[in-house]
């Protein structure tokens, strides 16, 4: 069945007037959104707009959503589209006063996004992804095997299974058990 | 918060869980912050693993959606009632479009109508009704001009550019005997 099974299960909830299931869906899809719209729109805050943009227009456009495509590609082309929209409308918009300090000077573009762009951003998302790779070395074979296997193969707990040779739930319990271990070292990171 | 929740959670996000417990999941998990948070950071340890973060790591996304759905309008939409055709009914509407397109198809290629081409060893007798082609242009065109609004000029130019399979018109005088069958009349039917 894969992730998508449970992006449609979500989506029908939302369509059955269930917003706080499309929180799910954000909370989901928030990182792979605001990747993809960084690629367009440079300035994180303005990035942060868009993402939010492209969810209020995903949401408004859910009674039309008829499941033909995943939900992830469906949001992912509503992301595209509302970055490049952000980009034409910022083309015709007219130029600035360019901003000055309180003592007149002009302030440094890159000044301009310290307060969402800062190092230590930078510093946290580099900690998160090497906290998580340090979690993935420490984990027992098995454990490795099976989430490495499900999430960066992306193969099913039935094709995990042939190639484990071991029950399905078995790989069930092995991919939780993994998450589990990744989740308690990345969690001081988030607090 | 109860392991076994936890590992049903786990195992929703992969699309792997029973459709008889993910209702209930679902109904926790929208409910419940902790499982919430929790659904948060196994995606973000699976977007980690599989695509990489973005550069900077903005985390009020979630909470300025939330906010900016408070003003949106719940959705609902109808579910589509599927009818149920029984066989007997099935059985009805396919000979009712049978019927009307055999009907409709009778109309586009009304035979009988049509010009044909007529073997020139039909007995005089089998020929009533049907005349000679340079006799009867004034009759084909009142025979079609009330249905087809073919001229006379139109239906004299067809059947000269076809007289060569009138034995009327032209060539040797052969028996129909001698030219049977690549003599042919072309003529119009008077029958209906």
């Amino acid at each position: 069945m894969g992730d998508t099974g449970a992006d449609s299960q979500l989506v029908e909830r939302v369509q059955r007037g269930d917003k706080k299931a499309f929180d799910l869906l954000v909370l989901k899809y928030q990182h792979r959104i605001l990747k993809l719209i960084s690629r367009y729109v440079r300035d994180p805050s303005d990035a942060m707009d868009v993402a939010q943009d492209a969810f209020l227009k995903a949401y408004r456009s859910l009674p039309n959503f008829r499941g033909d495509s995943a939900f992830y590609t469906w949001i992912y082309r509503i992301a595209v589209n509302t970055a490049k929209n952000h980009l034409v409308a910022q083309s015709r918009r007219p130029l600035e006063t360019e901003p000055t300090g309180m003592d007149g000077e002009a302030i440094e573009p890159a000044a301009l996004l310290k307060d969402y762009a800062t190092p230590e951003n930078y510093l946290i998302t580099e900690e998160i992804q090497e906290a998580i790779a340090t979690a993935i070395d420490q984990l027992p074979e098995d454990l490795r095997t099976a989430i490495t296997l499900r999430e960066i193969e992306g193969l099913s707990y039935e094709e995990i299974a042939e190639v484990m040779t071991c029950p399905i739930g078995t790989v069930r319990s092995r991919i939780f058990r993994a998450r589990e271990a990744i989740d308690h070292r990345l969690k001081p990171y988030l607090e | 918060m109860r392991q076994d929740t936890l590992e049903q959670l786990s195992c929703f996000m992969d699309g792997e869980l029973s459709d008889r417990d993910h209702r209930t999941l679902v109904e926790a998990c929208v409910n419940d912050d902790g499982l919430r948070e929790k659904w948060a950071r196994y995606h973000l340890i699976g977007t980690t693993l599989r695509a990489g973060l973005p550069e900077t790591l903005q985390r009020g996304l979630p909470a300025r959606v939330a906010h900016a759905l408070d003003d949106e309008p719940a959705i609902l939409v109808g579910r589509r009632p599927r009818v149920r055709v029984g066989p007997a009914l099935g059985l009805a509407m396919a000979a009712s479009v049978a019927g009307f397109t055999f009907y409709k198809l009778g109309d586009w290629f009304p035979k009988a109508r049509e010009p044909r081409l007529v073997s020139q060893d039909a007995s005089p007798t089998a020929d009533r009704g049907r005349r000679p082609l340079t006799e009867d242009i004034p009759y084909a065109a009142v025979l079609w001009g009330g249905e087809r609004h073919d001229t006379p000029e139109r239906l004299t130019t067809y059947l000269l550019m076809h007289n060569q399979y009138d034995g009327s018109l032209s060539g040797p005088e052969v028996s129909p005997s001698e030219a049977s069958p690549y003599f042919t009349t072309v003529v119009h039917d008077s029958d209906p």
